[in-house]
């Protein structure tokens, strides 16, 4: 009897009156009960209505699992600016409370001692975690040898930064992750150079060429570009710089950048949606809106031109496909095009302008001929 | 989604209470991620959300001597990076006071749009939960991406099982009502 009374509240407390959504997520989350769940499948099949409303509610919590959110920051860093934080915390306080920055060997050896007695149910976990930690232990490693040089070595004694450069050659792209998280994705014919560790102050990296850039937010370290004769500085963005024949062109497409020449406070500040360009003798041009899906064509694989004379078309044509272009009469150069090409069909787009401008393109083996 | 086996967890929150650095490490590399995105979804601010993150183990860090191991100390961290979040937004704008109940989009209005877009991107999933009112969003976002049960997340943020409820019934009414194009 008191068994009985007992079963019977728990189930009043426990059981909705109705099958609602918040009891539905229950039952998708595998947070129910054998007797909850029997109640949720009686439900279920009491109706077509029910089954809509459970199928709809399972897609839409689905639906979430695919929401975009960036990536947490790199752990290494961030706990090594939370045990800076801590020691500033204490460093007014109780001295012998400091934390100590883990020894490098130590807490490799550690990591590994943890991957091998981890046997337990949460083990592919622990030990997927510790593959990592080992992994962003040894970028840490040399990231702490240039921390310390600067700490405790002498004053005199500079440790000498080491500088990478990546070539995208004609015909080629390529994409650099690099340090912080931040990616650039370089056009053809251009050249990045970046450092292997950034300063503690700021991130410096050098343009020729095209590239996009998907800068990571650091307010301690804004990212600058130095291209020709400017310096683009962000803070945490999206933006596109083209340093080609004496012309700059800076396209913002995601936050906003400053931009400034060379050696000088003289620039311009750009938001989302706007360019400038800048050359030697006029400076920077005043921001305007940009046509952001023409100048960032080249990222989905295309070629947009707008009354873009042929001669610069073919010069773009003879970088990605890194093929020469000879054009039998100048005045052909003059000629102009508007229009979006997939850069993935050469013949294409040769077909197309010889069509619309009524010339001849002649391309044979590794060279390519226009005439009349 | 993982759970980290309670046994582990305890081992590290007694290692954390001894001070013990290695603990501590141990301890935010397991839930550095899940705090980050649970922040970043709250405050759709990712400078912020890598602040607040900080923050967060900081304040478990100082604290940790009152942490109870029979209490949830998962849910105690969670708790702290609400009420550093709460916190923020409230202070930044505190000339008009941001009530509990009032949509974070009415917070979000305030700032311009390319501010808001250089935070991060921002889908319509995203978006349709920023227009949940606060603890209608804390809830469901405790309960989608952060791996907690109803009676978890009451605890947390110390309501009842039934608010918990109530307010996820709301969560789901409003979020199908306004992504019901992407449903179909």
């Amino acid at each position: 009897m008191e068994r009985h009374k007992n079963n019977f509240g728990n189930i009043l407390t426990r059981f909705p009156k109705t099958v609602d959504s918040q009891f539905i997520i229950r039952v998708i989350n595998n947070e129910v009960n054998q007797e909850e769940k029997e109640f949720f499948e009686t439900w279920l099949h009491e109706s077509e209505e029910n089954k809509e409303e459970f199928g709809s509610l399972s897609l839409l919590w689905d639906k979430f699992g695919n929401a975009r959110v960036p990536p947490p920051p790199n752990p290494e860093l961030h706990f090594e600016e939370l045990t800076k934080t801590i020691n500033a915390e204490y460093s007014t306080s109780k001295t012998d409370e400091k934390f100590e920055q883990v020894s490098l060997k130590s807490s490799l050896k550690v990591n590994v001692n943890k991957t091998i007695s981890n046997r337990n149910d949460y083990g592919w976990l622990i030990r997927a975690a510790s593959i990592i930690i080992i992994f962003l232990t040894l970028g840490y490693i040399y990231q702490n040898r240039i921390v310390h040089s600067k700490q405790e070595v002498s004053p005199q004694v500079v440790e000498k930064p080491i500088f990478y450069t990546v070539v995208a050659a004609k015909g080629e792209k390529k994409t650099i992750v690099l340090s912080d998280g931040s990616v650039i994705y370089l056009n053809v014919d251009s050249k990045i150079t970046y450092p292997k560790r950034f300063a503690a102050d700021s991130r410096e990296v050098e343009l020729m060429g095209e590239a996009y850039f998907s800068i990571q937010a650091d307010k301690i370290r804004p990212f600058k570009v130095i291209s020709g004769n400017t310096v683009t500085v962000v803070t945490g963005t999206e933006f596109n710089i083209l340093n080609r024949d004496n012309l700059i062109r800076i396209v913002v497409t995601k936050g906003s950048v400053e931009a400034y020449r060379k050696h000088s406070d003289k620039g311009v500040s750009l938001k989302r949606g706007e360019m400038t360009t800048f050359s030697e003798i006029k400076g920077f041009t005043n921001p305007t809106k940009a046509s952001v899906d023409h100048f960032l064509a080249w990222r989905r694989g295309q070629f947009s031109f707008s009354h873009t004379p042929l001669s610069k078309v073919m010069e773009e044509i003879s970088r990605y496909y890194n093929i020469p272009v000879y054009f039998e009469r100048p005045e052909l150069k003059s000629k102009t095009i508007t229009g979006k090409f997939d850069s993935n069909s050469l013949e294409n787009i040769f077909s197309i302008i010889s069509l619309t401008l009524d010339v001849k393109i002649n391309h044979s083996g590794d060279k390519v001929l226009i005439q009349q | 989604m993982f759970k980290v086996g309670t046994e582990k967890l305890n081992e590290l929150i007694l290692g954390i209470k001894e001070r013990n650095h290695e603990a501590f490490r141990e301890f935010f590399f397991l839930f550095q991620p899940g705090i980050f995105n649970y922040l970043i979804r709250l405050t759709c601010d990712k400078a912020l959300a890598q602040d607040l993150t900080q923050e967060t183990f900081l304040k478990f860090w100082l604290n940790a001597d009152k942490i109870e191991i029979s209490s949830s100390p998962k849910a105690y961290l969670y708790r702290i990076a609400r009420n550093l979040a709460l916190n923020s937004i409230r202070q930044r704008h505190n000339n008009c006071s941001y009530d509990e109940d009032e949509s974070l989009l009415i917070y979000f209005s305030r700032r311009s749009e390319a501010e808001i877009d250089s935070l991060f991107f921002m889908d319509d999933y995203q978006r349709a939960v920023n227009s949940l009112p606060e603890r209608c969003k804390t809830v469901f976002l405790l309960s989608r991406f952060s791996g907690f049960d109803y009676s978890e997340i009451a605890e947390m943020m110390e309501i009842s099982l039934q608010t918990v409820k109530n307010q996820m019934n709301k969560a789901l009414s409003v979020l199908r009502k306004r992504l019901q194009s992407h449903l179909n």
